[in-house]
């Protein structure tokens, strides 16, 4: 595994520790002004594993983790990671009974987290959330009842800092974190990740872009969205510093231009859309970023013409496409050339050396040059599975067709590709209901099981709209029941209850029917025909204003 | 409606979904809450150039004119003043 130097690690905690012992002064981390040593780091991640242990936590445990980026953030999460635990990072911004859905699921007893996350998962019906012990970071405990046990930070301070004192590094295969995701069928589904899974991406990403202790690199991407995965552990595992975007701070293309500057960010990686507000409204010419050197983007297709802008502003930096599933997480890549022609989709390019990519037509066979089919992953990167859902895993895990008898399975991305001459891949779009949107994945199956679970909506469709900037946009068309008198601002409030906000329809047609064709199925492409129609009324995103 | 009143409409029914486990009053986090994350911000910047009838400069966007419903109506009418 991690071929990078030195003994071979088997933990993600294990890159901090190395790091923290060679160079304990060297800057962790970079919040909000301040920042913090990996020694610091170190040490108050003891004290947080330490901690979780006295309060009962046990090998194979999951821990939600709900705080903004951080230093206790980050300290939390590899205390989770010290004290033999998997992480589960929670949208903060997400509804109450989405967290308390999470925490049931994968049966978490353990949460660190401020005031505002728990205050309102404390305020849902009796049941919906088990007996929590609470490590609370901002010293504010809201009224708990006596359900919940609730410990302030300052708790920390009678716990030791040395070594975490774990009974042994976890073993590879243990579980590192759960990342949970749109589902289908209504419900958000875990992505159960190990230790030697995320090593293996982690350890291409240190070899592929050559990152070394000078390097900073910005962490865009909130924790519970796997983009952070490379900031962080790829930071730890050269010893090199992160630099936390706020998330005050991520909307605003100018502010977020002059971080990078200020702070000497020299590796950058989010999903395309920030990059374009970026480029369209960041005033780029204002700053100069001499020390950038890597531009890796994922999640969704980057605008050609922005991504070609981007490139004539940075010229000195490297730009990366990178392709991966949360499943497996990157496993194709593709530097982008300034020789490329300037109209083309930038390909996901070809598989990183810890995973195996092919594709498969639709019958069957392995897709060869110029072929479309659908993408497969193997190697030491995949999941596990979907934490406590073996059928929905087994459909997605799969015995490899090439080779009748492997163990080792491959996962069915369900993305489609076409192979090019070259043997790199180009992404074309997916065999199912499932889309982007601003690089998060959203099933429209959800939102619809969502919609139906209202009362007095009688018929209920997600669309997604293609947008060049965000990917799709996401509208519901509905149908009431008679006599109702639902409108579409209570189904609007009935989603945003229920779906956290990426995935709330910026808007609802009331409508008298759906479309059908002609066996009486949802007609899906009539629908987006008509809600296109309607689109250029909205508000984009990339035409914020003129200057 | 005075603008106070029709920008915190908005907030509440546009951004928030009219969800009620949050209260908007003046000083209200709306970047904390998320409530102003990119897809608000851009829904907000349109609402003010379509509805509200004002200008937005890329210069304006900055954290401290969306912060909370106080400092969005203090940038409003600082933008008003100049550009009546």
């Amino acid at each position: 595994m991690a071929r990078s130097g030195g003994p071979t690690v088997r933990c993600l905690p294990e890159l901090l520790d190395r790091s923290a012992a060679g160079r304990p002064e060297a800057t962790a981390l970079v919040v909000d002004g301040a920042s913090l040593s990996y020694g610091a780091l170190a040490e108050e991640s003891n004290r947080v594993a330490r901690w979780l242990r006295g309060a009962g936590v046990q090998r194979g445990d999951r821990v939600a983790l709900g705080l903004p980026k951080s230093a206790s953030a980050l300290a939390a999460l590899y205390g989770i990671l010290k004290a033999g635990a998997a992480y589960v990072p929670v949208d903060l911004t997400a509804p109450a009974s989405r967290i308390a859905f999470i925490l049931r699921d994968c049966a978490v007893r353990h949460l660190v987290t401020t005031s505002r996350v728990l205050g309102p998962l404390l305020r849902l019906p009796a049941g919906a959330v088990s007996p929590l012990a609470v490590l609370l970071a901002d010293d504010v405990p809201p009224d708990h009842g006596a359900v919940h046990r609730v410990f302030p930070w300052t708790s920390l301070h009678a716990v030791p800092s040395h070594d975490a004192a774990a009974p042994a590094p976890a073993p590879a295969d243990d579980l590192a974190y759960v990342l949970y995701t749109s589902g289908s069928t209504g419900e958000p589904k875990g992505v159960a990740i190990s230790h030697r899974a995320a090593l293996a991406f982690v350890d291409w990403a240190v070899r592929t872009l050559a990152l070394r202790a000078e390097d900073r690199l910005a962490n865009h991407a909130p924790y519970h969205f796997d983009l952070s995965v490379l900031d962080l552990f790829g930071a730890a595992a050269v010893g090199a510093s992160v630099v936390a975007v706020p998330d005050a701070i991520a909307p605003f293309p100018q502010p977020l231009a002059a971080l990078i500057h200020g702070q000497n960010v020299s590796v950058w990686y989010s999903v395309p859309s920030a990059l374009v507000r970026l480029v369209t409204a960041g005033r780029l010419e204002r700053f100069d970023f001499p020390r950038l050197r890597h531009v890796l983007f994922a999640g969704e297709v980057f605008p050609v013409r922005h991504l070609r802008d981007l490139m004539g502003r940075w010229p000195h930096a490297q730009f990366w496409n990178l392709y991966g599933p949360t499943e497996t997480n990157v496993c194709t890549y593709q530097r982008v050339s300034a020789d490329d022609p300037p109209e083309v989709p930038v390909p996901i390019g070809r598989a990183c050396d810890h995973a195996e990519v092919f594709a498969v037509t639709e019958t069957g066979g392995i897709a060869g040059p110029g072929e479309v089919g659908e993408l497969l992953v193997g190697g030491p990167s995949l999941m596990r599975g979907y934490w406590g859902r073996p059928a929905a895993s087994a459909e997605v895990l799969v015995a490899d067709p090439r080779r009748i008898g492997d163990p080792h399975p491959v996962y069915r991305t369900g993305d489609l590709a076409r192979v090019n001459p070259d043997g790199t891949y180009s992404f074309l779009g997916r065999r199912d209901l499932m889309v982007k949107s601003r690089g998060y994945r959203v099933e429209l199956g959800e939102i619809e099981a969502v919609l139906h679970r209202h009362p007095d909506l009688r018929e209920a469709a997600a669309v997604a709209i293609p947008d060049e900037e965000i990917g799709h946009r996401l509208w519901a068309v509905v149908v009431a029941r008679e006599g109702s008198g639902v409108g579409a601002q209570a189904v609007r409030r009935h989603c945003a209850a229920h779906l956290p906000r990426y995935m709330v329809p910026e808007r609802v047609d009331m409508r008298p029917a759906l479309p059908r064709t002609s066996n009486g199925k949802l007609d899906r492409r009539a629908l987006l025909t008509e809600a296109t129609r309607g689109i250029d009324a909205m508000p984009r995103d990339g035409e914020l204003a003129s200057p | 409606m005075s603008l106070h009143d029709e920008l915190r409409r908005f907030i509440v029914s546009e951004l928030l979904f009219d969800h009620d486990a949050v209260a908007v009053d003046d000083d209200t986090d709306l970047l904390g809450l998320g409530l102003v994350d990119s897809l608000g911000l851009a829904r907000l910047v349109a609402h003010l150039e379509e509805e509200v009838g004002m200008t937005v400069a890329y210069d304006d966007l900055v954290p401290e004119n969306f912060a909370t419903l106080a400092q969005l109506l203090a940038f409003v009418e600082r933008k008003r003043a100049v550009h009546p």
